[in-house]
């Protein structure tokens, strides 16, 4: 059993993510609604991959990034940013901060749910 | 590959998006409504300009995923624009908040458009002006204008400490339910959080926070067993106080992590069955009265004990469903405030507004139907009853009107005062105005009671034209109509120039369904349509009497009829009936015999389960619009009352299909 992180600090976002991949065997969830929380989660227990929000309070969604590749023990703990974002600054600057891939909303659970199979390497 | 729309997919997040947007919408305009008065160099405005572009933000994500494309328009927009105004420096004053309301409005109506099904607003010329507005805002490049930083905090500033505060989380602290977020929660409550960031220490991770932290305040030193370290660092500039009216609700509001949304409708099925489940039991009741002494002492003993702790059971159970649907009444005062402030600016009056008890708690539906009441209340209070501030400083009073929202909790019902420190009712011109109206005997002084009754009198009004503020084309009449529906009582007090309160009393908690109402012999009784089967016009001369019974042609059998006056022993002064309402199961149907149909309304029923106070075959009593009560029938205890009679044989109401009648032409 892989554990997905879903960070947003929409839970009506949350839950939709959450659907778009219910199809993905062996996967359950964790949520975080803020940066500060997902740094929490992941530091305290083991995930296997964290859809990333950017705009979050407090903490970004960006620091949130820069502080798993900051930290050796997470160097390839894979990263998908999903954002409502589609500027080539802010998907520039979140590749080179060491995002694993940058996906923009509103998107279909066809095009998400597969990118994140082939991430996770499961059916 | 072909992907489906997300929209489709996504449609089934539909209520959650509507619920989330209300969040983020009534928190865009209470942020706006802060940023008017904070100093832009103030830490808070910074925060609360954070705060507000990540509602904007997460309203455009989530309109774009469920498909709503003009909301995601709009909030773009307005991301943009609020871009352009940090970029400019431009304050936020009088108007470019009016400007930034109005394109928060237009969201709020691209939302309400969807849910209604209806078209997107952006047809609209006014939709344009405000998106043109809009755009323009988002790119201005107009530098500040002078004296940009704006006026100091209105008055009350206090001196700030800040406090470093660091968090360890670990596995132990998590299990009873204390991560960064519940103190993160905390640390809001306890001053104005400057920030948050993430550190690693051996073996994990630690959060470093910065809260100014006003005087008087401190940390609660049981937090130091949470895994929370702190120390003062030093006094900062004056940091705005914490503004009650929307720090209150806030406070209290369990983290949003552990809330879960429910449909009303599905909170309304489960008070359905517990009242169900009351009267089940009542049953229950009574049938071990009747046995007992039939099994031995011991025996007895135990299922008496089972049944007494099974009512006390369901009386929790009944009180917790209460509280599920029980709300905070502080985000109905938020926009209260907010429609004061335009009352006021059209008006050209000052008004504060002061809030109190927005914790307490009440029905969501009562809630959102209270709310129209309200706001004419209020619209009123400001624009008749608070003078200018010429008039109260020629009185001796404050230049600034007064205008208090206060809730409290009374019993099993909740009372809602509208104050205001204005004139007062002119009673003398009411009573002027009754008498030429007609609405006053001669002779007759008008009194408290009185003078509520002539301004509820439709249509009344002491003021000429109906004017924008307070006319909207409804009254007082409206007002108390609206009250009574809810179950609720309207009063009043007025001083002459000291002012006027409104006080509004309400059940905590009540039902809506959807019912016909019917008259018979001068009572009218309300008959829940889920139980309809259908509704007859007769002619008198159809209805054959057989057996003593009076029946009539159906569907090619016979349909017994019942008479409700004599079934509650009430006079039977009724007149030739003409219709008939058609209840009870397809095989066994069952009419009663009603004189007039007075249409189809929604009607408010306060749960009455407690079969002490309920009698056989009425489910409860409603007021209607026009205050006439009106008592709901309980058409499964009708049908119990009618069979019961049948098996007494008095008088014998044949059943269907089990009498030869002789065919009426």
């Amino acid at each position: 059993m892989r554990t997905v992180l879903v960070v947003d600090d929409s839970v009506t976002m949350r839950r939709m993510i959450m659907a778009a991949l219910r199809d993905v065997r062996e996967v359950s969830f964790d949520q975080a609604g803020s940066g500060l929380e997902a740094i929490e989660r992941i530091t305290v227990a083991p995930v296997d991959l964290v859809i990333l929000d950017l705009n979050m309070p407090d903490v970004q969604g960006l620091e949130v990034l820069r502080f798993v590749r900051g930290h050796e023990r997470f160097h390839s703990l894979p990263v998908v940013i999903l954002t409502t974002r589609g500027d080539s600054e802010s998907r520039e600057a979140a590749l080179r901060d060491g995002a694993t891939l940058y996906l923009t909303k509103p998107f279909t659970p066809s095009s998400f749910a597969p990118e994140i199979r082939r991430l996770l390497d499961v059916a | 590959m072909s992907a489906p729309g997300g929209g489709e997919f996504f449609e089934q997040f539909i209520e959650d998006y509507f619920a989330e947007c209300e969040e983020h919408l009534s928190t865009a305009r209470r942020v706006l409504l802060e940023l008017e008065r904070l100093p832009a160099a103030d830490k808070a405005s910074a925060l609360a300009r954070q705060e507000l572009s990540r509602s904007l933000h997460t309203l455009k994500g989530l309109s774009g995923m469920v498909g709503v494309t003009s909301a995601e328009h709009v909030a773009h927009v307005l991301e943009d624009s609020l871009r352009g105004i940090e970029r400019a420096g431009t304050r936020f004053d009088a108007g470019l908040v009016d400007t930034l309301l109005s394109g928060v409005d237009l969201l709020e109506r691209c939302v309400a458009a969807r849910r209604a099904g209806g078209a997107a607003p952006d047809a609209t010329t006014d939709a344009s002006a405000v998106l043109a507005s809009l755009e323009e805002l988002a790119h201005s490049n107009r530098s500040p204008a002078g004296g940009a930083v704006g006026p100091a905090a209105t008055g009350g500033e206090r001196r700030a400490v800040t406090y470093r505060f660091a968090f360890t989380p670990s596995p132990e602290l998590m299990q009873r339910g204390i991560n960064v977020e519940t103190i993160r929660g905390r640390l809001k409550e306890l001053g104005t959080l400057l920030d948050g960031r993430a550190r690693v220490v051996a073996g994990g991770v630690a959060f470093d926070f910065s809260v100014a932290v006003p005087a008087g305040r401190e940390p609660d030193p049981g937090w130091r067993d949470d895994g929370l370290e702190w120390s003062a660092i030093a006094p900062v500039a004056p940091v705005a106080p914490a503004d009650d009216s929307s720090e209150g609700p806030r406070r209290a509001a369990p983290a949003a992590a552990s809330v879960v949304r429910v449909e009303l409708g599905r909170l309304d099925a489960v008070m359905r069955l517990v009242g169900d489940l009351v009267s089940t039991r009542a049953r229950l009741d009574d049938a071990l009265r009747h046995s007992n002494g039939r099994a031995s002492r011991s025996a007895w003993d135990v299922v008496e004990e089972a049944n007494a702790l099974m009512e006390r059971q369901l009386r929790q159970l009944r009180e917790g469903v209460m509280r599920i649907r029980l709300v905070q009444v502080g985000e109905v005062f938020e926009r209260l405030r907010f429609a004061v402030r335009d009352a006021a600016r059209e008006s050209g009056k000052q008004v504060s507004v002061e809030l109190e008890g927005q914790g307490t708690e009440i029905d969501k539906l009562v809630v959102d139907r209270i709310l129209e009441p309200l706001l004419h209340l209020v619209r009123n209070a400001v624009s008749h009853g608070i003078e200018t501030a010429e008039e109260r400083l020629a009185k001796g009073k404050p230049a600034e009107g007064r205008l208090l929202l206060r809730a409290a909790p009374s019993g099993d019902r909740i009372l809602v005062h509208v104050e205001d420190d204005g004139a007062g009712i002119d009673v003398a011109e009411v009573e002027t105005q009754a008498r030429a109206r007609g609405l006053l005997a001669p002779g007759e002084a008008l009194d408290a009671a009185s003078l509520l009754d002539v301004l509820c009198a439709p249509g009344f009004s002491t003021h000429g034209g109906v004017d924008r503020t307070s006319g909207r084309g409804v009254g007082m009449d409206a007002v108390r109509a609206a009250v009574r529906a809810l179950a609720g009582e309207l009063t009043l007090q007025t001083v002459p120039g000291r002012g006027t309160s409104f006080a509004i009393e309400l059940p905590l908690t009540l039902m809506i369904i959807d019912a016909v109402i019917v008259e018979v012999g001068r009572q009218y009784y309300a008959v829940p349509q889920l139980v309809l089967r259908e509704i007859l016009q007769i002619e008198t001369s159809s209805v054959v009497t057989f057996e003593s019974n009076e029946v009539i042609h159906y569907r090619g059998g016979v349909l017994p009829l019942l008479s409700l006056s004599p079934l509650f022993g009430l006079p039977d002064d009724r007149r030739p009936s003409r219709y008939v309402l058609v209840i009870g199961t397809a095989a066994e149907p069952m009419g009663i015999l009603v004189d007039r149909l007075h249409g189809l309304r929604e009607i408010v029923v306060q749960p009455v389960v407690d079969p002490l106070v309920s009698v056989a075959g009425i489910a409860g009593a409603t007021q209607l619009g026009d205050g006439k009560v009106s008592l709901i029938l309980d058409s499964a205890a009708v049908l119990r009352l009618a069979a019961m009679q049948r098996q007494r044989g008095e008088p014998h109401v044949p059943r269907r299909g089990t009498a030869a009648l002789p065919q009426s032409s």
